[in-house]
């Protein structure tokens, strides 16, 4: 970080970003790291600072350093919605969720969960946005049949 | 009941009040207090502490994994000391460095004798693997892996994969089963699914616990077993029949395996797209990975029945080069 500047820079960016990341990252890691493993991510941004506020998509580029920092076990924990306050939700949708295949996963969870575009989820996965549109078709037609909803028309 | 997709997005939003709620109460390290929501120079530091938390955790994580937690003062050397070269039942020497890049220790070691079960898990980013074997004839490769199954793992490979690899993106076919205990991977890129569904309805178990194709099909001829870890981020398999040896400053990373040979150069087969350097006397196989973080470099070389690879994270070339001009046999002491 080579000035005041750059490190005020970084630090409104890390405000703005960090929430994003976590959120991302709690499909991967759990909610009880995923706040860890974006801070690794930010802190990866804050040491290569004139490379990622460079990027066109920051926050896929910094999902997959959190992703490989994370080093969480594959499936991670997540809570039921109950405990999260969301009697609304079905709570066998979170067990269907985690049994996806992982590419599945990652799509749903970025698209649905997390509200990425396409463009910056197919970044995240390193995949094409066609790929991606392919792994959230599958992935959601997976959750309704276990759900047991009717597919759309 | 609600849209499966409103389900997700409501619950997306849950979760991450849930994950961010601790990070963000009380004071900010430093005792500097800050309320939440402050953009202060106090998030920074806390971001670094909370970084440093980790890095600490997870080195202890991977070395009671590993099953031991040595330091060793690679500085002292071991020029007198008799090297057991065939120690511990092992026909593989451990290897370490005289070079470790700066502020790196030898966090963690690993002897294969050290472990009584026919498999042992290694972690590695995002796929575990005890044993793997992979016969081929010509262009057609089977990738045979298998490790333990914990109950909870069984659906990730239930579909083609995309690998990246050095050339791009790749498509790989992968069929994968629950069977005794073990989760089985069968993997090509040159044979299809219904062909790897019709190799895994062949596989029987082995004495050992590993599974294994009673007839070959398409004159495949089967190699040695190998126990590796699979970095497959990185696109990189990595023998670890012998020994092993970490080093860590706390956040970088690097490690040498050690795998017997068999009189194959089969260092050869577990790289692709690398180049040939030459450091002192050894012949060294090498390619760095630059395309996403963290950076990462392979390189193995051949010494005497045994091949020595170097994996490191965030660690540049010129430094695992010195690495390597470095590295010698250790003996158990060092270990």
């Amino acid at each position: 970080m080579g000035s005041n500047g750059n490190s005020d820079e970084f630090e409104e960016f890390a405000v703005v970003m960090r929430p994003r990341l976590v959120r991302a990252l709690v499909g991967f890691c759990g909610v009880d790291h995923a706040s860890d493993a974006a801070s690794e991510a930010l802190l990866y941004a804050l040491e290569h600072w004139d490379r990622v506020s460079a990027m066109d998509n920051p926050a896929g580029y910094l999902f997959r350093v959190g992703q490989s920092r994370g080093r969480q076990k594959r499936v991670p924990n997540l809570p039921p919605p109950l405990d999260v306050g969301l009697p609304d939700v079905e709570p066998a949708l979170i067990p269907a969720l985690l049994r996806l295949p992982v590419t599945q996963r990652t799509a749903v969870w970025l698209v649905h969960g997390c509200g990425w575009s396409y463009r910056a989820t197919a970044a995240a996965m390193e995949t094409s946005e066609s790929m991606v549109g392919n792994h959230l078709t599958r992935g959601i037609e997976s959750l309704r049949r276990e759900l047991g909803v009717a597919e759309h028309a | 009941m609600l849209e499966v997709e409103d389900q997700l997005r409501k619950y997306g939003e849950a979760v991450e009040r849930a994950a961010l709620v601790a990070p963000l109460e009380g004071p900010l390290v430093d005792d500097e207090p800050g309320p939440v929501g402050d953009s202060g120079r106090g998030r920074t530091r806390m971001l670094v502490a909370l970084t440093a938390s980790l890095v600490l955790v997870v080195g202890v994580v991977t070395a009671a994994r590993q099953g031991r937690s040595e330091r060793v003062d690679t500085a002292n050397g071991t020029s007198d000391a008799q090297i057991e070269a065939e120690w511990a039942g092992y026909a593989v020497p451990a290897y370490v460095t005289d070079a470790a890049p700066a502020g790196m220790t030898v966090s963690a070691t690993m002897s294969a004798a050290d472990y009584d079960a026919p498999v042992w898990t290694m972690h590695s980013q995002q796929y575990w693997v005890e044993g793997k074997t992979v016969p081929e004839a010509g262009d057609h490769k089977l990738v045979i892996s298998w490790f333990v199954d914990d109950g909870s793992d069984s659906a990730l490979y239930g579909e083609p994969v995309t690998i990246r690899g050095t050339e791009g993106v790749f498509r790989k076919d992968v069929v994968t089963f629950v069977d005794d205990g073990f989760q089985v991977v069968l993997s090509s890129s040159t044979f299809s699914t219904n062909d790897l569904v019709d190799f895994a309805e062949q596989l029987t178990i082995a004495e050992t616990g590993v599974q294994e194709l009673e007839d070959l099909p398409g004159g495949l001829t089967a190699l040695p077993v190998r126990r590796s870890m699979t970095y497959e981020q990185y696109g990189a398999t990595v023998p670890f029949d012998g020994h092993t040896a970490t080093y860590s400053d706390g956040s970088r990373e690097l490690n040498i395996f050690t795998a017997p040979l068999d009189g194959n150069e089969q260092a050869a087969q577990w790289l692709e797209d690398v180049r040939e350097v030459n450091v002192g006397d050894r012949t060294v196989w090498i390619r760095s990975n630059t395309d996403h973080p963290p950076t990462s470099v392979i390189a193995v070389w051949v010494e005497g029945d045994a091949q020595i690879t170097v994996f490191a994270l965030d660690v540049t070339e010129e430094e695992v080069l010195a690495v390597i001009a470095a590295s010698r046999q250790a003996d158990r002491a060092e270990w």
